[in-house]
């Protein structure tokens, strides 16, 4: 889970720094804001209930997700929702691999980032 | 060999032979007793005899055996303390995750007089700790409220009729027969006769926990 060695550049989208079950959910998440594990489950049918809550469980100790416990009348269940928007993310991911690059290649990062931005 | 035979001969001088037939006759009773009626108290009185006749023998040793006292009180406090120890983080656990009762369950906690307490955890969980019941959020997520009084009953039977783990494992440990009482069995036939047999099958169907098929099946017949 965005763990600087975990990180895939090959890969698409954000599944570079997430797992695909957990890209797919948190997604979700930002779509909806607020969703139960039910709720994931309908919108993914391919994977089990086991597995949508066992993937939420990680992402809320990694700390990308929150859950509450809702109570109505006729139902109990945990509502999940996305700590930070998809930038907000986006912007911890990036500090998190840009301290990890300035560790290792000093001040040339640095220029780099200045050479993408005149290129931006 | 040797040791046999010492031991034998520290028994036989120490005048024991007579008290320790009588006491392993009582066991024996208690045992024959317990297999016939599934009664756990039997079970327990006959490993609370083998400790006491094992301290005995022991205490009675006068030859190098003597030391074998400190070996079993060794293995007994190892054991207490493991026991201690679990209970200690078990009780942490809990006491971090405890969320109370919720309104939801209401209507099962009037309905089996006691307390259901919810644990924070998506983890699937239903148990016994300390005279209380505790269910888990994941457990009551999956589950549909018949399905969920059903294995509320079964841990109603546990807090009302089964033996204190604690103790049954330290009688089990100090007798060294490491065998403890189960009544899963029972516990299902309970739940499943007060609330019914579908909700209490399909809660196993959708829990997948251990030997779920084979309790099923069981249940079934």
């Amino acid at each position: 889970m965005v763990k600087i060695e975990r990180i895939s550049l090959y890969k698409e989208g954000i599944t570079k720094f997430f797992s695909p079950n957990e890209a797919r959910i948190m997604q979700l998440l930002w779509k909806n804001k607020k969703m139960t594990s039910n709720g994931i489950k309908k919108e993914l049918d391919d994977l089990s209930l086991a597995c949508v809550a066992g993937t939420l469980d990680r992402l809320v100790k990694s700390g990308y997700a929150n859950r509450k416990i809702d109570e109505t009348k006729n139902r109990v269940s945990y509502i999940y929702s996305p700590i930070g928007s998809r930038k907000t993310v986006g912007e911890k991911i990036s500090e998190k691999v840009l301290e990890s690059l300035v560790d290792t290649f000093g001040s040339s990062v640095l220029d780099a980032i200045g050479k993408i931005k005149k290129k931006g | 060999m040797e040791a046999v035979e010492c031991f034998i001969d520290c028994i036989v001088n120490a005048n024991l032979v007579i008290p320790v037939i009588i006491l392993l006759g009582i066991a024996a009773i208690c045992l024959i007793f317990f297999i016939i009626k599934r009664r756990y108290e039997l079970l327990l009185g006959a490993q609370f005899i083998m400790s006491i006749i094992i301290i005995i023998n022991l205490l009675s040793m006068n030859c190098y055996m003597h030391s074998w006292i400190w070996i079993y009180l060794g293995i007994i406090l190892t054991g207490s303390i493991i026991i201690v120890l679990i209970k200690y983080l078990i009780d942490t656990y809990i006491n971090n995750k405890n969320v109370g009762s919720i309104s939801y369950l209401s209507d099962i906690e009037n309905e089996f007089n006691v307390q259901i307490n919810v644990i924070d955890s998506p983890i699937i969980r239903a148990f016994i700790f300390l005279k209380r019941i505790y269910i888990s959020m994941g457990l009551i997520e999956r589950l549909e409220k018949d399905e969920i009084k059903a294995v509320i009953a079964h841990e109603v039977y546990h807090l009302r009729y089964s033996p204190n783990k604690i103790i049954s494992s330290l009688l089990a440990l100090a007798s060294f027969s490491f065998y403890r009482y189960s009544d899963e069995f029972s516990a299902e036939k309970y739940a499943a006769n007060v609330t019914s047999k579908e909700s209490l099958i399909n809660a196993l169907k959708k829990l997948d926990i251990k030997d779920s098929e084979k309790r099923i099946k069981n249940l079934s017949s």
